[in-house]
């Protein structure tokens, strides 16, 4: 491949049609597996984080059999799984959250992608430690469960957001407006309950590498508020949950997980028998053996402790099956476009292929260089594909926000794309290539069957 | 000179007894026939022409008479519908593609009507395309192409494109580009067609200067003012050979001084 190759494509301007076109589907592919195979690829490799659920099989009329959630778990459990198992580090409730939350500072409007209330026990589930200002204290604590509606003035933030809205000044001791304008505050989530006002950031957080959080879905933030659940420096749940999680001590989780069912099945049972469990009928007898469910008695309840990953991969096989199929019909429809503008370039370039032939180029030769623009065609396109993934990602999500006439429309986004991934970016650069590649390979091997005599003939 | 073609004789007095007596194109019977339309048209109609080494050959004829025909079969870029073609003894009818592509490369140098340059690329990357399929280095393809432009006075050329150039210019770059290889034989298809005549004289003084040089040379043409360059005027009409002699000294059209006045060019 010569140099003089490029300046032949360059001159033509529909080869920009199929670059484009290829930039499209790489930039489809890079932005949906820079959020997909990070997870498929880390495998067990993740952070040391367990789900701790309670699921009941209900058999409900007229919908069949369905897993309920209930909220059996209480604030002492989390606190006895934490003095007794030496392999727990943390546990923590999930937070209430919002997501898509519009802020403002000094007068510029951003989107923060989640906005949660924390406990105690937040930074040590996640593993991290402010590195500006601090964390809640027990003050903070204790007048958020005295005000629940929102007085609370100090939030804590990540320190990516602090780097969006402050740039390289510290952030401690910065304002952030949540405005209280209904309808204004959120895309999804509990609209009104983080419609602040002004509020003072007290600290900035570390979180946890990119790679690392789908482990923490359900938990990541970006701006804490205080949890009124959480009461005093020790803390205490005001009602119970169905799930919480567990960061265990690096080493042996299968050991940390099997600990962890053995020490609170008793107590979920005595508990089923003690209580009418929400949804109806009479809880089984604690320590008993199976009986055979009556009709009107709910089953036993089942301790579900899983890792994040296995959940993670399940929805992003399942979702990157989904979109990756949309982003692979892009790639396919550039392939296309690469096979109708080689099958022009050629048809122009008859002559030339004829007097390359006569100056000693093969059939070989010919196919060689065919592809080789191909090549060069798709690599381009890919390129610029990766390059604008991200951008071309806000844009659309800008677009769609715009459509559904959502006031977030006119504020500027930040992350609100997917993460970019250097392996998903040489995926979707291969990809592109191997479309590319194929595409061309039969208008190729057809001008290179031409004989020299019949290009000239023909050809301009 | 073009690299020896496969099949050569096995001991040194064999090889120098063949090329005393092998011709380096030898044709017999060639005919070429187009199935383009419903009614074959025949453009060759057995031909048997015998070209030695270091000759000056110029064929002639009327239009439809077969010339372009026989220069592409006899420059392989195209195949004889039958007979035998014969290329320093080895038989090139029949042979592969790439055997194909590697004698057009290393033994054949084409000159066309219409110079055929890449417009794309400047007078000194169209010389080293040959050489480029020959598999030739970078640094010595530049050398290469940089002398040959040297030689035929476009020093001063050497970057500029095709449509920069004037068409003497531009014929001096393919006779340039068909040289590149070291070729064995040169074949041009009405080189000085498309130039005004002091032009199309000067192109026909530098193929006059190879051939002196020893280059084995065949000119097509309708003009017997071009042929008279030659040594030896080959007639075809209707596909055949209606004439094949040598064109008498007095009948012969000699260049001037041509490297001299090249080289005062400015």
């Amino acid at each position: 491949m010569h140099s003089w190759a490029v300046r032949r494509l360059a001159r033509r301007w529909w080869n920009l049609l199929a670059v484009l076109q290829v930039a499209a589907g790489v930039a489809a592919i890079t932005a949906i597996g820079s959020t997909v195979l990070p997870v498929l690829w880390q495998g067990d490799d993740g952070p040391q984080i367990l789900t701790v659920r309670y699921e009941r099989e209900l058999n409900e009329p007229g919908i069949g059999k369905v897993i309920s959630i209930e909220p059996i778990f209480r604030y002492e459990d989390l606190e006895l799984l934490k003095s007794e198992l030496p392999g727990v580090v943390a546990a923590a409730e999930a937070p209430e959250s919002a997501y898509q939350v519009e802020v403002e500072v000094e007068g510029r409007r951003y989107i923060v992608q989640r906005v949660a209330r924390v406990g105690p026990d937040y930074l040590k589930l996640l593993g991290v430690s402010p590195v500006e200002g601090s964390f809640f204290s027990d003050d903070d604590f204790r007048q958020a469960a005295a005000d629940p509606s929102g007085t609370v003035k100090s939030v804590v933030i990540s320190q990516e957001l602090a780097r969006v809205l402050f740039g390289n000044e510290p952030a401690t001791g910065k304002t952030i407006t949540l405005p209280t304008r209904a309808g204004k505050t959120e895309l999804a989530g509990a609209a009104s309950s983080f419609a602040h006002g002004s509020v003072q950031v007290i600290g900035v957080v570390e979180m946890p590498p990119v790679r690392d959080r789908y482990a923490f879905f359900e938990v990541y933030a970006d701006l804490l508020f205080p949890s009124p659940r959480a009461v005093g420096g020790s803390g205490t749940t005001a009602a119970g949950t169905g799930t919480f999680y567990v960061r265990a001590k690096t080493g042996d989780i299968e050991k940390v997980r099997r600990e962890i069912i053995a020490t609170l099945t008793p107590l979920i049972r005595q508990r089923e028998a003690e209580e009418p469990v929400p949804g109806g009928g009479v809880g089984a007898q604690p320590l008993q053996p199976p009986q055979p469910p009556r009709p009107s008695q709910p089953p036993p309840g089942e301790i579900r402790v899983e890792t994040p990953q296995a959940w993670a991969v399940e929805a992003a096989t399942t979702g990157g099956l989904y979109l990756g199929s949309m982003a692979m019909i892009a790639l396919i429809v550039s392939g296309i476009a690469l096979f109708t503008v080689t099958l022009v370039n050629l048809a122009e370039q008859r002559h030339s292929i004829g007097l390359r032939r006569a100056l000693g180029a093969s059939r070989g030769s010919i196919l060689r260089e065919t592809v080789g623009e191909a090549i060069v065609l798709a690599g381009t396109g890919g390129v610029l594909g990766v390059a604008l993934s991200e951008p071309v990602g806000r844009f659309l999500l800008q677009t769609l926000l715009w459509t559904a006439r959502s006031p977030l429309a006119s504020s500027s986004p930040w992350r609100l794309s997917a993460y970019f991934d250097l392996r998903a970016a040489a995926l979707g650069l291969l990809l592109a290539l191997v479309v590319g590649v194929v595409a061309v390979l039969y208008p190729g091997w057809e001008s290179s069957r031409l004989q020299p005599v019949e290009a000239f003939r023909d050809g301009r | 000179m073009g690299e020896p073609l496969t099949q050569t004789p096995a001991t040194p007095a064999a090889m120098a007894e063949q090329e005393k007596e092998t011709p380096l194109i030898s044709l017999r019977g060639i005919t070429k026939i187009y199935y383009t339309t419903k009614t074959p048209v025949p453009a060759l109609n057995g031909i048997d022409l015998d070209i030695q080494p270091g000759e000056f050959v110029s064929v002639m004829g009327p239009s439809g008479s077969g010339k372009s025909t026989l220069l592409h079969i006899l420059g392989a870029l195209d195949v004889p519908t039958r007979g035998e073609y014969l290329l320093e003894g080895v038989r090139v009818t029949g042979l592969p593609d790439r055997e194909l592509s590697r004698i057009r490369n290393r033994h054949f140098g084409f000159v066309f009507q219409s110079y055929n340059l890449f417009p794309e690329l400047t007078a000194l990357e169209n010389v080293e395309v040959p050489m480029i399929y020959a598999g030739v280095r970078a640094t010595e393809r530049r050398r290469r192409a940089e002398r040959l432009l040297e030689r035929f006075g476009l020093s001063h050329r050497m970057t500029h494109r095709p449509a920069e150039l004037s068409g003497g210019e531009q014929q001096r770059v393919a006779i340039a580009r068909a040289l590149a290889n070291g070729p064995t034989l040169l074949l041009a298809d009405e080189p000085t067609g498309n130039l005004p005549t002091a032009h199309g004289e000067e192109i026909m003084s530098i193929l006059q200067e190879l051939n002196d040089e020893g280059m084995t040379l065949v000119v097509v043409t309708h003009d017997w003012r071009i042929a008279s360059y030659g040594k030896r005027l080959v007639e075809l009409k209707d596909g055949q050979v209606v004439g094949d002699r040598p064109i008498a000294p007095e009948e012969r059209r000699l260049r001037p001084g041509i490297g001299d006045q090249l080289d005062r060019r400015p």
